[in-house]
Formats: C-alpha cells, structure tokens, sequence
C-alpha cells in the first residue's frame, strides 16, 4: 500500500470548505433529530415513557405482575380520593373508577355533556389509564401473540388487515415460534422508546450519509479542475491512483458516519440510561423484531448500519459523480444522486430497522434484510471501481 | 512609427455593430447554457419525479375507485352540492363508496359556511398573541379576521361553497397539489442558482476570465450573461411547471374540477380552531389556484436565482456561491419550522422560505402565520426586491475590481 498517496487523497477530502459544509448539514440533522423523541407523552400531563418504561423492571415476571396489580389498586384509590374532591363528581353520583366509566356510557348515550367532570385532566386518571393498558397488552398468552404477529406478517406482505395470507415465510415463521416460546419474559418498554430511536435514526442515517457525500464527491472535480491527471499520469504510482482515491473515500465517508452516529448513539444513551439495559422484545408493541437486542445494541446496530450506508452509498456516489469537467456539471449530477440515497436510507433502510415493519421486507422477508441490501451496494461499488481503476490503467491519456 | 488607425465608422454604424455585437454575445452565452446537457437530465429527472408524485397519487389502489365514483358522482348528480344533489347521490346504488361519499358531503360545514365562524376563530389567534406579549399583533388578528368574514359572506353569496369539486378527495387533491408545488419549488430554488452560476461563472471554468475582462466589450459582457442566467433559470422553471396542471388534468378527470372553487366546503383545513373552510383572499378557481400558486413559486424562484447571481460575482469559488445560497434557502426554513414566537416569526419570515414553509395555505389566511392577506406574496415580491438590489450592487462591485 503506497501509504503516501493515500493520506494525500485523505487531506484532499478533508478541507476546511467541505468540513464547514458538513459540519452544517450535521447541525441541522441534529435539530431535526432532537425534536423526533416521542419520550414525553399525554395530552394533560406530561409522562415520561423512560421512567414509566423502568418503573417495572426490565422483563415482565409473575411478579411484575402482582407489583403492577399494587400500583393499580393504589392508582384507583386515588381516583376516587379525586372524585370525593369533586363537587361536579358528587352531584353525579361518581364516586370510583367504575361508577366513573358507568356515568360517562350513559351520558354518551344520552347525548349529553360527558367533559362535565374533567377526570383526563387527573393524574390519577392518566395513572389508571396506563396501568390498565399495560396489564392488557402484557397479559397476552402465546396464541395471541402468535395471531398478532401473524397478522402482521400477512400485512407487510400487502393483505388487508386482518385477512388471513396463505403460509407464513419459513424466516418470519421461526422467528415467531420464538417469540411465542419468549411470552413470558417480554419487557415492558414503552413505544415511545422505540419510535424514538427509529425516527431519529432514520435522521441521523441520512445526515450520516450526506456529510459524507458532501465530503467524498467534489475531489476528483476539483483535481480536474486543477489539471491534476496529467501529471498523475507522468508516473506508474500516480496511474494507480483511482484505487487509492476511493480507499480514501471510503474510509473518509466511514469516518465521518462512525463520528455522526457516535454522537446521536450518546446522545439518546444518556436520555435513555435506565432502560439500556431492556429487551427491544416489548409487551406494548405489536411490530415484530427479528434480533433480541437491548436498547443499547438497538442504537449501537443503528449507528453501525449508518456507517455501512454512508461507505456503501459514498462509494457508488462518487463512482457515479467522478471527476466532472466543471462543479456546476458536477452538481447537476450530484443533488439527484444525493436526494436518491437520502430517500433510499430515510424510507428503506432507516425505517423500522431490524423490525418487520421496514420496507424492503416486502422484498425479502429474512433478518438483516436492510444489512443484505447494502452490503450488495458496497459489493457493486467495488465492483465499479475496482472496473475504473483498471481501465484507467489502459488509457493513453486522461480527459482534459 | 507611424500609428495605424482603423476606421472607425459614423455613429450610427457603430450604434448598430453594438446592437450586433449584443445580440450575438446574448446568443453565444445562451447557447452555452442551453447546449448543456446535465441541465436536460435534471430537467427531465424533475418532470419524472412531479408526474411519479401526480400519478402515483391518482392510480394508487387506495384512492383509484374513490376517484372513479367522484367523477361518476359529479356527471350524474351535478357539480353543486344541494338538496338535489344529495337526493339524487342517496338514490345511486348503495356501496360503500356512495356511504363514504354521503357522509362527507354531510359532515364539515353546512351550506354557505355554516357553522364556521372567523371572527371567533380570530378572536382565539388573538388570544394566543396577546398570551404571547404581542397585543399590537393580537390587534391586527382581529382586524384580519373580520376581512375574512366579509370574505366569507362574499364566497358563501356567490355559491362558492357548494361546488362538489372532487367531493371527499378534494382535501387528498389539495394536499398533493402543495406538496407538488413545494417540490417544484424546491427544484426551481436548486435549478435557478446552478444555471445562473453557470451563466456567470463559466468563463472561469476555462481560465477565460483574463481574457474575456481584457477589453471594454469584454468587461460589459457580464450584463449579458446576468440576462441569460435570469432568462434560462426562468425557463428552466416554467419547464417544470408548466406539466404539473397538464398531468392533474390527465389524472384527475373528475367534470367541473378544475373550474368549481377553491373555497368549496369540500375543502377543510385542519387548524389550531379546528376544521376551517379554505377561504382564498381572491376567487380562485381550482386550476387558476394551482396556476397562481406556480406562479407565485416562479417569483421565488427568480429571487434565489438573483442572490446566486450577486453571490456568483462577488465569490471566485462557484461551490461556495451555491453552498451559501442552499445554506441561507435551509436556514430559513429551519427558521419557520422551529421559531414558535409569533414576532420573531414574522420578522425571521421576510425571506423566501416563508412561502414554502407555508405552501399548503397560501393567499388564505394562515393563521398566526400571517398578519396580512397576501403575506406569502408580499414576502416573496420583497426578497425579489433585496435581492436584485443585491445583485445590482454586486455588479458595481465587480465592475470596481482590479483584478479578476
């Protein structure tokens, strides 16, 4: 490896123009990401789903269930002490949860004012609500799980919600055996936590991948534009430069990905520290995920797919980009190239990682379908370039 | 040494080698724009991305046979949505369609905008000013909300509420048209800085620059080669707007579509009040709204065209014009997404990207957004304004340089 060339290509991608450029596409993916958490929930109080998401435990057990039943019965003991406090609940009769619910059916029923006592405005009733939810969803045997994730299964591959779809894919079907065979050790992680993760990721995947572009795809431009081919081309080193150029992006394009997802991954770890340690594996979500990750490794997964996109995608980029006769030739060609990996990452890759929700499921219904797809992206990028390098070798002279 | 002179001609013939040379320096700079073939392929790629958004919207399996019973529905039932109408809609066969449709056309306002009430809703806008510390703001809500009442009124006297349109998809159609004439917008404020700065700059490309600045001719070629940027940025816009009516006229084919009105109840706008009926501050037919909204975003187009202009003169580095033109179109936009303060987002809003962030309403009242009617226009003629001064500037300054 001809060490030389090689840090030279890198000190050509890495100028302070395209970094300030980068640095700017970074602080507006960081905004948009941040304001992308879903871990303050409710229309009256505020509820923080990490905390409500940890206040159990990480798995539910026969005792979680009994503790949740405590809470319950305190949480209505409330309720009620919020009623006797109630000149409108009084005069109405309520005095408990039930006479609560039975009162609000009948006024419904009537036609009439069912806001006349403002029990979503309680805390206590916000805290019933939840409790009661997730004793729903958490007490669900095997079969039922079975039959929702089969739903699901059914869906993604186009069927109406509901309609039964002929045999499940020998993947998705082994996948639920374990599921079902896990029913009684699920976690109790809020969804709020996992569409957190998947939205911002999805955000940080596509800053991720155009502060590399914008890094990685004006150097060979820019050498033509400094007539720098000729006098490549004077020496057997500098004809062999093409492989040490897309080494050079690459490894720059992996670099600053490796940076953007570090910090979104430590960003959302500090927010999310007392359920890092929680299976993804949820009693209160019905999508499918195909790995028994923890938080932790969700987001670190997500960082690292963001680093394999960024190379992947960078590599085919600058491929297709190359070295243009002038920057504005080199734009036109670019921002379309640009704007196709944002979307391709943002709506494929990005979206719903690791789970059965993501898109390219549809495609190929196995785990790591997202890894597959851009491994064989980064498998046609060498190809590509591995293809220019050697025909670049044979040519008589390079294009003006 | 005797000194050769040239002949110099009459003043009249000098005159018209002027105008000659003009006008075949205009033509060389076009040519080099228009010979340009990646412009075609983005040209193309623009036309192909607004069509897939048109098309993939009308033939979509979810809203294909919506769209079939609304232009059955609009043939035999008629295109005003009375008591006839809805008789005659109950008595076509019953299907889910027919339901859906029934239940829309009875839900929402009633006729003439009953149940809508834009002084309350002003009065609530207000409010939420006055909680903010601006009372001069909340003043002008009000005043604001009583224009549009009388708007109201006028719409709801001339029938404009009543127009069936495209019945329960007219809300669906609506929000395809802005999100089309966003992107369009988005493409025009990409495609007119690339085109101008290739205009402008492209001299440098090929070391030219010393050559071209040698003689006066030379020096006042850039007047020229501004025109053209601004004419071909022009065009390359029209280009692409011109197909987004003539593909919704071929997907939409629902009769009296494009002529009922924009202000039809069938329209609702979800609010911070609530569902409010889309009252434009002019009529607006369905076509002449979708025409004027392009035609709105052809003036936002010209004006990042004249910034990369200004840019294009006063930087060497035509990556650097174009990276501030992009950095200034997104910090602007960032601007209105996240500025919730309503001052500070009507005086961070006197710059372009205040229309695209609020496309979906234009020439209607926007709520806090706007304390005039017509604001995103008003807007966008003002950014047009500073930035040719701008550009005019730059030109002077460029003119003064020693060097190039």
């Amino acid at each position: 490896m001809n060490r030389r060339v090689f840090l030279a290509e890198m000190r050509k991608i890495w100028r302070p123009l395209p970094l300030i450029a980068a640095l700017a596409v970074f602080v507006v993916g960081a905004l948009f990401a941040a304001n992308q958490t879903h871990l303050v929930e409710g229309p009256y109080r505020n509820v923080d789903v990490v905390v409500e998401s940890a206040e159990f435990g990480p798995v539910y057990t026969p005792e979680t269930r009994r503790a949740v039943q405590t809470e319950l019965e305190k949480a209505k003991a409330a309720f009620a002490a919020d009623m006797a406090a109630d000149p409108a609940a009084r005069e109405q009769g309520v005095t408990d949860w039930d006479s609560y619910h039975d009162w609000q059916d009948r006024m419904i029923a009537a036609g009439g004012d069912s806001s006349a006592i403002d029990a979503y405005a309680l805390s206590s009733y916000e805290r019933v609500n939840s409790l009661e939810f997730l004793l729903r969803y958490a007490e669900t045997d095997g079969e039922q799980i079975r039959a929702t994730l089969n739903d699901g299964v059914c869906f993604v591959r186009g069927f109406p919600q509901g309609a039964p779809c002929g045999d499940v894919p020998g993947a998705a079907a082994r996948r639920i055996d374990q599921l079902v065979a896990q029913a009684g050790r699920r976690s109790l992680l809020g969804y709020g936590v996992i569409s957190t993760i998947q939205e911002s990721g999805g955000t940080m995947m596509v800053t991720a991948v155009l502060c590399a572009m914008l890094l990685t795809m004006f150097t060979m431009t820019r050498d033509r534009q400094l007539r720098l081919p000729s006098l490549q081309w004077a020496s057997r080193t500098g004809r062999s430069v093409r492989s040490w150029q897309a080494a050079a992006v690459g490894c720059s394009a992996a670099l600053a990905a490796l940076t953007v997802g570090t910090v979104w991954a430590a960003w959302l770890a500090v927010r999310l520290r007392p359920v890092l340690g929680t299976g993804i594996n949820t009693a209160l979500a019905t999508d499918m995920p195909w790995f028994d990750w923890t938080v932790l490794q969700y987001l670190v997964a997500y960082a690292a797919v963001a680093v394999l996109a960024s190379l992947a995608l960078s590599l085919v980029a600058a491929w297709i980009v190359r070295a243009r006769q002038n920057y504005i030739r080199m734009l036109l060609v670019a921002i379309p190239v640009g704007v196709a990996a944002g979307c391709l990452v943002k709506f494929r890759i990005g979206a719903h990682l690791g789970y059965l929700a993501n898109p390219l499921n549809r495609l190929l219904m196995v785990p790591g379908v997202e890894t597959i797809a851009l491994a064989a992206i980064l498998v046609l990028a060498v190809a590509l370039w591995t293809v220019d390098a050697r025909l670049l070798r044979r040519r008589e002279l390079p294009v003006a | 040494m005797a000194r050769h002179t040239v002949p110099i001609g009459t003043k009249t013939e000098r005159a018209g080698a002027r105008r000659g040379n003009t006008g075949s320096i205009c033509a060389w700079e076009l040519r080099n724009v228009v010979r340009l073939p990646a412009l075609w392929g983005f040209l193309a790629l623009c036309l192909l991305l607004n069509s897939w958004m048109i098309v993939g919207t009308g033939i979509s399996a979810g809203w294909r046979d919506d769209l079939a019973y609304a232009a059955r529905t609009a043939a035999n039932a008629g295109t005003t949505v009375d008591e006839r109408f809805v008789a005659a809609l109950a008595a076509q066969p019953a299907s889910d369609e027919r339901d859906a449709l029934l239940r829309y056309v009875q839900s929402g306002f009633g006729p003439g905008y009953e149940g809508y009430d834009a002084i309350a809703a002003g009065d609530w806008y207000a409010a939420v000013l006055d909680a903010q510390g601006h009372p001069h703001l909340a003043l002008q809500m009000r005043l604001k909300a009583q224009w549009l009442q009388s708007r109201a009124e006028h719409l709801a006297a001339t029938g404009a509420s009543d127009d069936f349109a495209a019945g329960s998809l007219t809300t669906l159609l609506h929000s395809v048209a802005a999100t089309v004439v966003q992107a369009t917008m988005v493409e025009g404020m990409i495609l007119g800085p690339i085109i101008m700065l290739y205009a402008v700059g492209g001299d440098r490309f090929h070391r030219l620059d010393p050559l071209v600045n040698a003689s006066r001719t030379g020096r006042r070629t850039m007047n020229r080669k501004l025109a053209v940027g601004v004419c071909c940025s022009t065009a390359a816009y029209l280009v692409i707007a011109a197909a987004v009516p003539l593909v919704f006229a071929l997907v939409f084919r629902i009769p009296g579509l494009w002529s009922s009105s924009v202000s039809s109840r069938m329209l609702g706008v979800s609010t911070d009040v609530g569902l409010q009926p889309f009252l434009t501050w002019a009529d607006f037919s369905m076509g002449g709204y979708l025409c004027a909204s392009l035609g709105l975003g052809l003036l936002f187009t010209l004006a990042f065209t004249l910034f990369a202009g200004a840019l294009g003169m006063l930087l060497r580095n035509v990556l650097a014009a174009f990276g501030v033109v992009m950095a200034f179109g997104v910090a602007g936009l960032v601007a209105m997404m996240f500025i919730h303060d309503a001052l500070a987002y009507q005086l961070l809003g006197i710059q372009p990207m205040y229309a695209l962030a609020n496309a979906s309403q234009w020439f209607t009242d926007m709520g806090t957004h706007a304390m005039l009617p017509w604001q995103e226009t008003v807007v966008t003629l003002i950014s047009v304004g500073y930035f040719a001064v701008a550009l005019i500037v730059a030109r002077r300054a460029y003119s003064g340089k020693d060097l190039t």
